[in-house]
């Protein structure tokens, strides 16, 4: 009896040891860099407490601008995709509105891809010396000007690039949403006589307006924390200036401008935590194999239609196509003649140093960031779904936390904890580790809650019949819970893989000679001796590839990203 | 309190503000069979499972053969407490065959491979299922998949058999016939176990003893017979079987008998049950339909009777339900039964005669 006691106590500790260890490995990845952005912001040179740096920073005009524009940026792409995106949600989930498969794919397509790509394609379309499009309109119109007449370079160009990904954010919490909706209460609603318009406005609508808020909040955060779309417009915005301040070498605004925006956008993730957890009071909405009505929209069809046309045009089929015929061009400024098409972008692709080891080094980290965030998420998974330990929400709460860093305020964090005492003396600044730890942050969020969609299908009591068996708690990991979960894991590893491939903002501010990723190529190209066509064609190849694999991923589980639980 | 070989004694498990399980204790002789039956949210699949030690309980302890398994400190993790349990998803898991399921328990306590053959092979057959050890389980029908479980359950000869709601996710004719199969193989094997269902039929069906249990708490407990025939309260007569109810007044309690008076002034004996009643009391007079014999005149051996008109009749099969209406006491509802065939139709007078032995007196 008393060895029966003591091994009891060995196994109770060995889960709070995991507990404990998986913890504290997050909290590393999350909290410390961001503890020491702060302390860097709000100490004098010698480390004494000051804001000081605050103030002298804000109270530049350029940064003044720089935030400004930021939040123009979010606050508007918050706004102008809560409604598309609400819309196009309800259209494809409730209507019988044309294009629902094009909607799903585009949505799919913008969530996996980065924006950067959109946006190299609208300057090749819109970029007022060379656009094609701006070309196109001089001729028709004889204009005389050297510029324009449209000019992609401004404030809100931002915003109608960020729209496509703010959508499509906006519809991933709604449409679940929509479609879980127990079609009773709307049937209710009809046969207590309210017309089909009515009820979706004073029934649908309502259900789902929590969905609405966290998909709201979240795109605010999303696109206060984008990097690519206005470097590549070359409009200042916090992210970057954050960028800059590594030019310049002043890393004190650095650490200023990363904590603001951290703080801006932890505060949407603390709302956005707030809004799901009251959404839990709306438990009518449940997760059953309901088939939700189909309303007939009438006259109101081709309007629905059009809106699902326009995104799916504007937010994949021109941009990408724009691309890939881009990437055969010699020159864009040449338009569509038949000397001006060549293969040659892709043979210098294949020729170049740069690109070999870009992509040599996206497919490690591509390759180390998925193993190891899926190895993690699944351990703050099991704790968070499983083990009935006192802090799993903070837990939650905290791997959470990343989505509401922008990749370049996490960027510096890592700078100064790497640089700093006594970290540096690892020595990883400069390294492929640093990106490693940046990805891996980064990805945590949703590396974790894929493998909590792949646990929650699990039957608590499969686990429990092995207990039972005599199987101890590691034991019925390896042996029941692995092996059910094995295609949702599956599952996360690739898309975590693809988010991590062409990853930009972090790898932006942490490359170095020789850890030059995909992104990063992509960009020197455009900025640099390859021009457009060379950049267009590694992008196509990127697009192309991405793609492919969130296909084999959507095979691999039998359902579409979208359509998840 | 009786000495048994597993015992329950003050257990309690809150979860927040919810109390689940409220001051539960019993005991269970060796080789008995026991159900906890309830509606939902009564405490009794909490108590199960705390005695499985997959939760700790807040208060109390469990303890099996003089080992205390359970308590609010230490709780002997279930992998080590040599028990059994059928879920009530059975809880088959889908990536082992049939014979992987079985025998899995025995390979994670190294039995030696000719040996987990056997076994597994033997409790297959128990369960009939000697054919189907190379299916996988989604291959299996529901019926069979709950063999698998309960193979999987006895395979390992545990000390104690624990079933949550084992049959509910079965179609009505199967759980019928399950639940006759698991209370004889039960008796064969001599295991003690407990049986956790709602359906009264299945407990009157399968136990040696029933604990009837409500918000957390036992409201009595006794064997099958005794539950049905002598309920404590309303609630429990009311949840085994079916019970007419009304309100009386002691008018005298002897020593053979208790004198009470209807509504419509009307005197029915009872016979003594030892609850101490004194005169003035109110208390609630319980009858079951079968225990009333009915006629168109006052007839038969028994000194109670209750003249009634007939309100609806509704022909089930083997049963006819009269609903009555008992003159003088318009707002209570009476049913009495009979088997087929329909000797009354709606408006018919008729007179109920019963016993003093089947009269059941409750406080509440």
């Amino acid at each position: 009896m008393k060895e029966r006691k003591l091994r009891k106590r060995i196994r109770f500790q060995a889960s709070n040891l995991l507990f404990a260890l998986v913890c504290l490995i997050i909290m590393l990845l999350v909290l410390v860099p961001i503890g020491y952005m702060a302390y860097e912001s709000l100490t004098t040179k010698d480390g004494t407490f000051t804001f000081a740096n605050f103030i002298k920073y804000f109270g530049r005009r350029d940064i003044l601008e720089a935030l400004r524009n930021s939040i123009v940026v979010a606050a508007g792409i918050g706004v102008f995709a809560s409604l598309i995106g609400v819309a196009l949600a309800f259209g494809v989930s409730r209507t019988d509105m044309r294009f629902k498969t094009l909607v799903k794919s585009t949505i799919t397509i913008t969530i996996m891809t980065p924006p950067f790509l959109l946006t190299m394609a609208y300057i090749i379309l819109a970029g007022p010396n060379q656009g094609l499009v701006n070309r196109l309109l001089k001729s028709v119109f004889h204009l005389t000007t050297n510029y324009g007449p449209i000019n992609i370079y401004s404030v809100w160009a931002i915003v109608v690039l960020g729209l496509p990904q703010g959508i499509a954010t906006i519809f991933m919490m709604v449409f679940p949403a929509l479609e879980n909706m127990d079609p009773y209460l709307e049937e209710a609603a009809r046969m207590s006589g309210a017309n089909a318009a009515r009820t979706a406005f004073r029934v649908t609508i309502p259900l789902v307006r929590p969905a609405i808020l966290s998909g709201l909040i979240l795109s605010f955060g999303q696109s206060l924390a984008l990097y690519g779309v206005p470097r590549m417009l070359n409009i200042n915005v916090l992210t970057t200036k954050i960028r800059e301040s590594i030019t310049v070498m002043d890393l004190k605004m650095g650490a200023v401008l990363s904590t603001s925006v951290t703080v801006l956008s932890l505060f949407a993730v603390f709302l956005y935590r707030r809004s799901v957890r009251s959404s839990k009071k709306y438990s009518t909405i449940s997760a059953k194999g309901f088939r939700p009505n189909i309303m007939r929209l009438g006259k109101a069809k081709i309007l629905f239609s059009a809106l699902g046309l326009v995104y799916a045009l504007f937010g994949f089929l021109v941009p990408y196509t724009t691309l890939a015929v881009a990437s055969f061009m010699k020159n864009v400024g040449n338009g569509f003649q038949a000397s001006n098409f060549t293969l040659s972008n892709y043979t210098m692709l294949l020729h170049s140093a740069v690109a070999k080891t870009a992509l040599k080094n996206s497919f490690f980290l591509g390759i180390i960031t998925a193993t190891a965030v899926v190895l993690l998420g699944l351990l703050a998974a099991y704790i968070i779904v499983r083990l009935k330990v006192r802090g799993r929400g903070t837990l939650e709460y905290l791997c959470n936390m990343p989505s509401g860093i922008s990749g370049t305020a996490l960027a510096m964090g890592l700078i100064f904890m790497y640089l700093s005492a006594p970290l540096n003396q690892m020595r990883l600044y400069g390294t492929i580790w640093m990106l490693f730890i940046a990805y891996a942050t980064r990805m945590l969020p949703s590396g974790v809650r894929y493998c909590q969609s792949a646990l929650i299908q699990i039957h608590t009591e499969l686990e429990e019949a092995s207990r039972i068996s005599g199987a101890a708690w590691g034991k019925t990991l390896r042996r029941i819970t692995v092996p059910l979960a094995k295609t949702g894991i599956a599952y996360a590893w690739i898309l975590t893989f693809v988010m991590a491939f062409p990853e930009l903002s972090s790898s932006v501010m942490l490359r170095n000679a020789g850890t030059d990723v995909v992104a990063t190529a992509i960009l020197d190209l455009w900025d640099g001796a390859g021009g457009l066509t060379q950049a267009a064609a590694f992008g196509t190849v990127v697009f192309l590839f991405v793609t492919a694999l969130v296909v084999a991923a959507q095979k691999l589980v039998g359902r579409s990203m979208i359509d998840k639980l | 309190m009786d000495k048994g070989y597993l015992t329950i004694t003050n257990l309690i498990k809150k979860y927040g503000d919810v109390t689940a399980v409220n001051g539960v204790s019993l005991a269970i002789e060796k080789g008995k069979l026991l159900s906890f039956l309830g509606p939902s949210g009564c405490g009794k699949t909490t108590t199960l499972r705390i005695v499985a030690g997959l939760e700790t309980p807040t208060a109390g302890n469990v303890s099996v053969d003089g080992n205390v398994l359970s308590d609010e400190k230490h709780v002997v993790l279930p992998e080590k407490r040599n028990m059994s349990m059928v879920f009530q998803s059975y809880a088959v898991w889908p990536h082992m065959t049939v014979f992987d399921n079985v025998g899995y328990g025995l390979k994670i306590k190294k039995y030696a491979k000719s040996d987990i053959v056997k076994r597994v092979r033997e409790a297959l057959e128990l369960v009939g299922l000697g054919e189907y050890e190379k299916r996988f389980p989604t291959q299996l029908s529901g019926g069979q998949q709950q063999r698998v479980a309960l193979a999987r359950a006895l395979v390992s000869e545990p000390d104690i058999l624990l079933l949550d709601e084992p049959l509910c996710n079965l179609d009505a004719k199967l759980r019928e016939n399950m639940r006759f199969e698991i209370r004889a193989l039960q008796k064969r094997l001599g295991i003690t176990t407990i049986y956790v269902t709602h359906s009264q039929d299945e407990a009157l069906a399968v136990s040696d003893e029933i604990v009837i249990m409500r918000d957390g708490k036992i409201l009595q407990k006794g064997s099958p017979e005794e539950i049905y025939a002598r309920p404590d309260s309303s609630f429990v007569a009311d949840f085994i079987g079916v019970a007419n109810r009304f309100e009386v007044k002691i008018v005298e309690a002897g020593k053979e008998k208790t004198t009470v008076r209807l509504a419509n002034g009307e005197t029915v004996f009872a016979a003594a049950d030892g609850k101490g009643w004194k005169e003035g009391e109110e208390a609630y007079l319980l009858l079951r339909p079968e225990n009333l014999i009915f006629n168109q005149r006052e007839e038969g051996r028994y000194v109670n009777s209750l003249s009634a008109a007939v309100e609806n009749v509704s022909f089930t099969g083997s049963i006819v339900n009269y609903f009555i209406k008992p003159k003088g006491m318009e707002e209570s509802r009476c049913r009495v039964q009979s088997t087929p065939p329909v000797r009354f139709a709606a408006g018919d007078a008729l007179v109920c005669r019963f016993a003093e032995t089947d009269c059941v007196l409750v406080r509440e």
